[in-house]
């Protein structure tokens, strides 16, 4: 009820009954005093009407922020430029402070040193480990491949050399081979006789 | 048969050296191969010799009285195909008359009565 009739009175009385008082709102150091600025009691006659019941209160209320006032602004001997200059300096000499003080905290010190030396460990053990581990399959991987390589050399010697062998003694046969006939002594028909022999036996042996 | 044995038998056989005989004794006939044994015998019988003919007669487990049928009856062919079958009969009467071992005595009775009957 009571603040609809305020809303009713502000808008029958004034566009804008605040003006004033905004203007001394921006800012409070702006004048020495308040004359000119108090509040019109015509303006707010009605809303303090409202608060008949009220009124010694407010005055007493309006009394004492009024004394308040006037004793901050005999409180206040230094010129504000001068309270911002000081705290602004102070701000830089504290940043200057807080730039050139070393926060040595021990166990966040230690924690970087471990991480240092750790990742110093790691990077050894990956550069030696990881590192020999694929220089020791390389040379596993070596080690077979020449096991089989030479495997496979000594298995195509060996067929090299029985083949080279079964070469020379066909090649042997006819070269050495006399024609057989009866111009050739009873020795060495002889001797050809057990040859054939022998070739046959190896033969047998081989097949079985 | 190999090519080369064949070879060998033949020029032993048409060799004029007496020793060419032992050599096929001692080779041809004691062969293991049935195959040379009988081609073997069937050369001793074909230089009608009485050296040749003796082995392939006299002789226990060879010629005629070879384990094999087939190298015993090879052999006997080839004495019945004899164009001067005079040395067999002597030897083989020599041999029923005088041989130790029965067996041999009745093979070479056998082959001369075949002798007269061809």
């Amino acid at each position: 009820m009571e603040i609809r009739k305020l809303e009713l009175n502000l808008s029958q009385k004034t566009a804008n009954p605040f003006k004033t008082t905004r203007k001394s709102n921006t800012n409070p150091f702006k004048y020495n005093d308040f004359e000119g600025n108090a509040i019109d009691p015509l303006i707010c006659a009605d809303v303090l009407v409202s608060f008949k019941g009220k009124e010694n209160k407010l005055k007493m209320i309006t009394a004492s922020v009024m004394g308040s006032i006037i004793k901050l602004r005999k409180s206040i001997t230094e010129p504000i430029t001068n309270f911002v200059n000081r705290v602004r300096t102070g701000i830089s000499s504290a940043w200057e402070y807080a730039n050139n003080t070393k926060i040595e905290i021990p166990g966040i010190k230690n924690i970087s040193e471990n991480l240092h030396h750790t990742g110093e460990k790691i990077n050894s053990i990956l550069s030696y480990d990881v590192g020999k581990g694929i220089s020791d399959s390389l040379t596993g991987w070596k080690n077979n491949i020449t096991e089989r390589v030479s495997s496979i050399n000594g298995e195509i010697t060996g067929i090299g050399k029985d083949l080279s062998a079964k070469w020379n003694s066909l090649i042997g046969k006819i070269q050495t081979s006399p024609k057989i006939s009866s111009d050739l002594s009873v020795a060495e028909l002889k001797e050809l006789w057990l040859k054939e022999n022998e070739l046959a036996a190896k033969a047998i042996k081989e097949a079985a | 048969m190999n090519k080369n044995v064949v070879e060998i038998i033949d020029a032993l056989a048409a060799h004029q050296d007496h020793s060419a005989i032992d050599v096929l004794e001692e080779i041809g006939t004691n062969s293991p191969d049935n195959e040379v044994r009988e081609y073997t015998s069937r050369a001793l019988v074909r230089k009608n010799v009485h050296d040749s003919l003796a082995v392939v007669i006299v002789n226990q487990g060879k010629g005629i009285n070879d384990l094999s049928p087939a190298v015993a009856m090879s052999t006997i062919n080839e004495i019945l195909s004899l164009k001067d079958k005079s040395e067999v009969i002597k030897i083989l009467d020599d041999t029923i008359n005088m041989h130790s071992d029965d067996i041999v005595k009745e093979n070479a009775r056998s082959v001369k009565s075949l002798l007269a009957l061809s």
